[in-house]
């Protein structure tokens, strides 16, 4: 085949003629596919209202890939009339297949009409028809707080990539969970009860990215076995369990980074290889109480990581908290460390027991700033962290105002440490990875379409002090 | 533009392709820069590339633009912000010449400068009344008013 013919094949597929290109002078010129790509960019309610630009808009928005509906927070009844009639028109007008739905509304007792099923489950079981690839549920409940049974069939879609399930409610499973597909799994509030059908759902053996944030059940172990799973993040707090010390049990072999925030509540095993997981980040949301025992362990598991996003002051606050980061394992991989608290102090002891545990660390960052209330210019770190005079390299501080405490910790860092390279400084503070529900964000669910590729910026700084040239 | 093959480095001459616009002007492009480009990588692998490509779709001034976008983000160690900036400055054009890059973006399957236009023409859309997007864009073959307002009462609530 000649270059000519396969041009002529490719104007063919793409435009059905060349004519476009060289006159195009209005929106309207654009083909259908090209519109939709558009759309797909904005929010649904200016998708929709491009259905009265003209005859050629009229229908278009039926096609977009993803529908994503919010119901307006607190919506009046006028409003929830509105909202509800208009989810049964888009559903009903829809021809194509759907790439995402999300919905987000409140379920309430009026929507059960002599017991037959919702008007909502009609909806995600449209979905589901439509063969859905990423399914995202935020579902509140009403006064009438009605006897609430998520579709069945959700969990036997074998389109379905990603689910997020924002449900604070009780979830029964049916007997059969068959996602091949299922990469990404969220689960929010979502209380499940005893029966070990949840571990088939947080074990679908394509699983990559799996997140529990305020999840409940009530079984003494739980077995997670995910061969595929690479990113783990839980978030835990405020919880109570009924039975006490139960586990999870995590079988990864490919895990890589585990995020954790909570309150230690169960005992966590991983068992990946150990070479394999190589990043995490743990804080503890409140001083550990009776949970030391869980958290020490916790911390032998990831004695091989390479990454890590600590928090110290929790254990700081606490009187057993020199022992606890005694006992901690020495981080022999370690080479980046974040430390996670706001305004660490360097005189503090519990900073300086940690350091000594990464004797390869070559980047320290303070997300939260740093500085000293001392007015001496050496001995703060005493003795030195190997790694201060061997390794490190590079240390980075957030939060930083330029206050005279600052300037005098980070003066003191740059003396403590002769091999180091340079030091960034920024004002601009960098949250905590996993507070918030972050995993969501990161996710293509429903904020950010995959079609929006802008190129993520990079982090700046707004001081790089060069110290490679010290005489 | 094409490397002499007496200097050492690189050790062999870079592959250029010829592409040919609409309006008959060429434009030469290194294979590498080139790859971005779908269309352009099925027929470098179908070895269709060794003459002229016409591309009879997209005129000489788009083109010299697309294979200005395509060089840019072939270059090594431009870092993300500095890229960003300039592709902030390159789609900043009348909305018309925005429409010819999706087009020659969409044709040539470049998603990245697909993504950007699109996106740009997304944010102008963004937030507008219909009447403001009739304006915008010229669009005439409106809806009657009576037509209009049946089509907004089916589709009241993305009105309120």
């Amino acid at each position: 085949m000649d270059s000519t013919t396969l041009v002529h094949k490719a104007e063919f597929q793409h435009l059905n003629g060349d004519q476009y290109v060289n006159s195009c002078k209005q929106l309207c010129d654009l083909p259908d596919a090209i519109l939709l790509r558009i759309l797909a960019l904005l929010p649904t309610e200016d998708v929709v209202r491009t259905s009265v630009l003209s005859r050629r808009w009229e229908y278009l928005w039926t096609s977009i890939p993803s529908l994503i509906f919010r119901e307006k927070y607190k919506e009046n009844h006028r409003g929830r009339i509105l909202f509800r009639n208009f989810m049964d028109r888009a559903l009903l007008l829809r021809d194509a297949s759907m790439k995402a739905f999300s919905l987000s509304c409140v379920v309430d007792g009026e929507e059960y009409f002599d017991g037959n099923e919702s008007r909502v489950n009609t909806w995600i079981t449209a979905a589901i028809r439509h063969n859905v690839q990423d399914l995202c549920l935020h579902l509140e409940f009403g006064h009438h707080r009605p006897v609430y049974m998520v579709p069945r069939c959700i969990f036997r879609c074998g389109t379905l990539r990603e689910l997020h399930l924002e449900i604070k409610h009780d979830l029964k499973l049916p007997s059969l969970v068959f996602l091949p597909n299922l990469k990404v799994l969220i689960l929010v509030d979502v209380r499940f009860g005893d029966d070990k059908s949840v571990e088939k759902l947080l074990s679908c053996p394509s699983l990559e990215k799996l997140s529990l944030e305020n999840c409940k059940w009530n079984l003494e172990v739980l077995e997670i076995s995910a061969p595929n799973l690479l990113h783990l993040n839980i978030v835990q707090y405020f919880s109570y369990s009924d039975i006490p010390n139960s586990q999870v049990r995590i079988h990864g072999a490919s895990l890589k980074s585990f995020d954790y925030y909570g309150d230690f509540l169960y005992g966590y095993v991983i068992l990946s290889s150990p070479s394999s997981l190589v990043e995490a980040s743990i804080r503890a949301h409140q001083p550990l109480g009776q949970r030391t025992y869980h958290f020490c362990k916790f911390m032998k598991a990831l004695s091989n990581v390479k990454r890590l996003a600590f928090s110290i002051r929790s254990l700081e606050d606490m009187d057993e908290g020199w022992e606890i980061l005694d006992s901690l394992p020495v981080f022999h991989s370690l080479t980046e460390l974040e430390l996670t608290d706001p305004d660490i102090r360097l005189e503090s002891r519990a900073l300086l027991l940690l350091l000594r545990k990464c004797p390869i660390l070559r980047r320290l960052r303070f997300s939260g700033g740093v500085y000293t209330d001392s007015k001496r210019n050496d001995g703060i770190l005493d003795p030195i962290p190997a790694c201060f005079t061997s390794s490190l390299k590079e240390i980075m501080i957030n939060c930083f105002y330029r206050a005279g405490c600052e300037v005098l910790a980070i003066r003191n860092l740059i003396i403590a440490a002769p091999a180091l390279d340079k030091v960034s400084l920024s004002n601009s503070c960098r949250p905590w990875k996993w507070q918030g529900h972050s995993m969501r964000h990161s996710c293509k669910l429903p904020w950010a379409p995959d079609q929006c590729a802008i190129p993520s910026k990079r982090e700046h700084w707004d001081h790089i002090l060069d110290c490679s040239r010290r005489p | 533009m094409s490397s002499s093959s007496s200097s050492s480095l690189p050790p062999c001459p870079k592959k250029m392709i010829t592409l040919k616009s609409s309006d008959g002007e060429t434009f030469q492009i290194e294979e590498t820069a080139a790859l971005q480009s779908k269309t352009l990588e099925n027929m470098i692998d179908e070895n269709c590339a060794s003459t002229p490509i016409p591309l009879r779709s997209i005129n000489g001034k788009i083109l010299a633009k697309v294979v200005e976008f395509c060089n840019k983000h072939a270059e090594v160690g431009v870092d993300a912000e500095s890229l960003h900036a300039w592709d902030a400055e390159f789609v900043n054009v009348e909305y018309t010449t925005l429409f010819d890059y999706i087009l020659a973006a969409n044709f040539l399957e470049i998603p990245t400068l697909l993504d950007l236009a699109s996106g740009v023409v997304g944010d102008m859309i963004k937030g507008k009344t219909p009447d403001e997007i009739r304006k915008m864009f010229n669009i005439n073959d409106a809806f009657s008013p009576e037509e209009e307002e049946e089509v907004r009462r089916a589709n009241q609530w993305a009105f309120e």
